[in-house]
């Protein structure tokens, strides 16, 4: 290992990202906005490898005067450089009151919500 | 178990608590799991320390990392009242 050794290829990297949906909206309005954060990682080049909806749970605290909403559990791949557009989007979307992406660890993969 | 870590002169020895982790060979500690993480928390969610839970240094560091994302996407509180 020499220092700088982070070499920006285009390799992908798996992520798992946990995000929290209003739940003042519809099921179908909650579908779309899953749909376009797909859309939005697939636009990157991404890739998604699972998506599982979770549905409304409890918030241990209040987010945005909310004290639940539907939890989306998604597994991409995406090159490193493209993480930060993603979080962006999340923050920005109105659909979206809280997102958290993560690097995955091999041994989470097989965990859900 | 003994609460008071102050009355120790005099007494047995105390045995050695160990890492439930370590006892498990848990490898990953998942933050998407509060019902795991809450017995390792105060009634105010605060993080409980090493020495009173037990935990070895790197589960310990692992722990406190998943409690932190689990607050993130609050599945676990910052602050509870109480």
């Amino acid at each position: 290992m020499t220092t700088g050794d982070i070499i920006l290829t285009n390799k992908n990297i798996k992520y798992e990202s946990v995000f929290i949906i209003r739940p003042n909206i519809d099921d179908e309005a909650a579908d779309r906005a899953v749909a376009s954060v797909e859309e939005y990682i697939k636009g990157l080049g991404g890739n998604i490898i699972a998506t599982e909806k979770k549905g409304r749970r409890r918030l241990a605290y209040e987010v945005k005067k909310m004290r639940d909403g539907f939890f989306v559990l998604m597994r991409f791949s995406i090159a490193p450089e493209s993480v930060s557009a993603v979080k962006k989007m999340m923050t920005l979307s109105e659909d979206i009151i809280r997102s958290i992406i993560v690097v995955l660890d091999e041994a989470a993969v097989g965990t859900t919500l | 178990m003994a609460y008071n870590q102050m009355d120790n002169a005099g007494s047995p020895p105390r045995r050695r608590k160990t890492c439930n982790f370590c006892a498990d060979k848990v490898d990953f500690i998942d933050y998407k799991d509060p019902n795991r993480l809450k017995k390792y928390v105060t009634e105010r969610g605060k993080i409980l320390p090493r020495r009173i839970s037990g935990n070895c240094a790197g589960h310990q560091r692992a722990l406190t990392v998943a409690i932190k994302r689990s607050r993130e996407i609050a599945l676990m509180p910052f602050t509870a009242d109480g």
